[in-house]
């Protein structure tokens, strides 16, 4: 099958139903033919679908926001981009107050079909206005759904369902995913929202992580396989609302143990809604307690160092497997 | 310093245990963990270690006595070192509710370890602290398998047999069983069972349904704390079928002939073996009686069929060596075994009735003529 990059398979998505649906269109700064978007997933699109479906806006948060539920409740599709997930706060009324109530509000006579793209995640020495990874805001307020995929093909899949849904979705991309390439069908293909993808199986422990954490558990699960004969199943919920509850509780009752890597801060984060979950349904199950490898309850350092010490890598990974196996 | 030696907790349920032979002597030296006392709990027998390294200097409980968990057994001290027994024996021990361990285990393995009857206390955990892994659980399931027989099939009671179990449970846990034996004289009956050619059951029947009559406490339910006695004399009679015990009733068995008892018997027992009695058949009954002769049993302790007050049990009938005037002659004997209720009927009163019983198998051709 060929091979494509993050970046590409969101574009493929964004062009697709673009073409399929004439209502869909993308709203955002600098995603226009100047500039293609910061990290350049619509690079291209403006040319091909003109300015009036490609829209470069100006450097207000809240006026994309606000803009695009006005747009969605009125009959259209709009895609807005917000730069870096970390300005979403600036935009967070519309988001949370707006966009996320509509339906409820109004009984559903109206809804708010539209789709929020924002890369998180750290690791590129941006600080810390620009590297947080805030999904579990998103996940605390009910009325949106909250897709994070880590790969091409979940991108695109994802993107489209996302797209074609009734319910605001906020789309949460990651920066240093955009250029890694993955298997991409040619022919048409969606992925429903709240069903996980088992990145790996296993036997001896599970690992839900999300995002770019995938990729980096899936190193450490490798590893582990490698040099202790152990083999960690890796899920990936793809979706954090809805979540896929019964893959997560399913995996946990396989093998008695749970790690839960994600990027953002550890406290009420993804984390602990995920190891809630098992201690709620699965802790007959349980051979050991559950571990979280998530960020410390810090700003992003701007320092390159202290950065990537915040950040879980392989290593933390790979000690959080070691201490629940208790095999060391 | 002076250390106490305490009697141990050998397992999650023990609250005492008794001390068995003292391995060392008052005034003796001991080294830590050498066994010094042997103590025997109700699972078993262990050698308690020294728990120090000193003179054992004085010994609280001596062989063969009770303990409670954590009482002091002994002291073991410094050579010559000051210590004030009083202290010691008046603190009184600490509660073992108090020091019980917590047992670590996952939650995985505690599942596991309901799931099988496992004790926790006696598995060995490999996890961080001693934690008790479930693989630790799975290891010892396996390593205690081979000391449990293996299981070829497993019944779940149900139907018939499920109400069979809870009646006669309930009979032998609510009724106080006692059981008398009496020997008959069965030479008459046998005469009039050729004659007549009706069963030595249909004689039983009959002379125990006009017994009845005559001790009308016996011919009774119990039911809360009220004896309810009948009018009517509905003996029960045991049948064994391939899906277990059934009791038909032969109605109003004492104003019935012999010969008609015999039919009744017959037809029941057929009807039974097949599996086709009704309902009427078998209710209503006021007396039950079990005959287990057939089988060679001589006599037995019979259950009572609930909430009736007695049942009857027939033996074989056997040729014995009898002495009548000094003279030794072979008759044919029987063994009738009576339980009864002993809330209902006390052992005199229940022995009379069971020497009518006697009396009328043994006058057997007078049977025939009563009526």
């Amino acid at each position: 099958m060929r091979k494509i990059t993050y970046r590409d398979a969101l574009r493929e998505a964004l062009r697709e139903e673009m073409k399929r649906d004439p209502t869909v269109f993308l709203l955002g700064e600098d995603i226009g033919k100047y500039w293609g978007g910061a990290f350049k997933v619509t690079e291209g699109l403006a040319e091909e679908f003109g300015e009036e479906r490609v829209r470069d806006t100006p450097i207000s948060e809240n006026a994309i926001i606000g803009t695009a539920v006005g747009a969605a409740i009125t009959g259209t599709c709009p895609v807005a981009e917000i730069m870096f997930g970390d300005l979403t706060a600036l935009a967070m009324d519309q988001i949370a107050n707006q966009a996320a109530k509509i339906r409820y509000m109004f009984g559903a006579q109206a809804k708010c079909p539209m789709v929020i793209r924002t890369p998180f995640g750290a690791g590129v020495n941006i600080a810390s206005h620009h590297s947080q990874s805030l999904e579990a805001w998103f996940m605390h307020t009910p009325g949106l759904h909250v897709a994070v995929p880590s790969t091409p093909y979940d991108a695109k899949g994802l993107l489209k369902t996302a797209i074609r849904g009734n319910n605001p979705t906020v789309f949460c991309e990651h920066k240093l995913l955009y250029p890694i390439e993955g298997e991409v069908p040619e022919q048409e293909y969606t992925i429903p929202f709240g069903k996980a993808d088992t990145k790996r199986e296993g036997e001896d422990v599970t690992i839900v992580a999300t995002l770019y954490m995938v990729h980096k558990a899936l190193n450490a699960a490798k590893q582990l396989e490698k040099e202790n004969a152990i083999n960690a199943e890796i899920i990936d919920p793809r979706t954090l609302t809805p979540l896929d509850t019964q893959a997560i509780i399913k995996s946990v009752k396989k093998t008695g143990r749970l790690i839960i890597v994600t990027e953002d801060c550890k406290t009420a984060g993804v984390s602990a809604e995920i190891a809630a979950i098992a201690a709620e349904h699965a802790v007959d199950y349980l051979d050991a307690p559950i571990k979280r490898v998530a960020e410390p309850d810090t700003p992003i350092p701007f320092s390159p160092p202290l950065e990537q010490y915040v950040i879980p890598n392989e290593k933390t990974i790979i000690k959080a497997l070691k201490e629940v196996l208790q095999t060391w | 310093m002076v250390t106490k030696v305490v009697m141990p907790k050998l397992s999650l349920t023990m609250k005492e245990g008794t001390v068995g032979k003292w391995y060392k002597q008052e005034g003796e030296t001991v080294e830590k963990d050498e066994p010094i006392v042997e103590v025997i709990s109700e699972k078993a027998t262990y050698d308690l270690e020294a728990p120090a390294t000193g003179i054992l200097r004085k010994i609280l409980i001596e062989e063969g006595v009770d303990a409670p968990v954590n009482a002091v057994l002994a002291v073991i001290t410094a050579p010559d070192e000051p210590f004030s027994e009083t202290e010691i024996i008046t603190e009184a021990p600490p509660s073992f509710e108090e020091k019980e361990k917590r047992i670590l285990a996952s939650p995985a393995a505690k599942r596991l370890a309901k799931e099988h009857g496992v004790d926790l206390s006696l598995v060995k955990g490999s996890g961080p602290e001693g934690r008790v892994v479930e693989e630790d659980i799975k290891k010892f399931i396996e390593e205690t398998s081979v000391l449990t027989p293996k299981v070829k099939e497993i019944i779940q009671l149900s139907g018939f047999r499920k109400i069979s179990a809870e009646r006669v449970s309930t009979s032998f846990k609510t009724a106080p069983h006692s059981t008398l034996m009496m020997t008959v004289d069965v030479s008459n009956a046998t005469k009039l069972h050729e004659a007549l050619q009706v069963s030595y059951t249909a004689i039983i029947v009959r002379a125990t349904a006009k017994a009845l009559r005559g001790h009308p406490i016996i011919n009774s339910t119990m039911e809360g704390d009220r004896i309810k006695i009948y009018e009517d004399v509905n003996v029960g009679l045991a049948v064994a079928t391939e899906n277990g015990l059934v009791v038909p009733v032969i109605r109003n068995a004492d104003k019935k002939p012999l010969k008609e008892i015999d039919t009744t018997i017959r037809e029941l027992t057929e009807k039974a073996r097949q599996g086709k009695l009704a309902k009427e058949d078998i209710t209503g009954g006021t007396f039950t009686i079990s005959n287990l002769g057939m089988y060679d049993v001589e006599s037995f302790t019979p259950i009572i069929n609930p909430p009736e007050a007695a049942i009857l049990g027939i033996g074989k009938i056997t040729e014995k060596p009898i002495i009548i005037n000094g003279n030794v002659v072979a008759k044919p004997m029987m063994t009738l075994s009576l339980s009864y209720d002993h809330r209902i009927v006390d052992g005199a009163p229940a022995a009379d009735f069971l020497r009518n019983i006697k009396q009328r198998i043994e006058q057997a051709r007078e049977l025939e003529n009563e009526s």
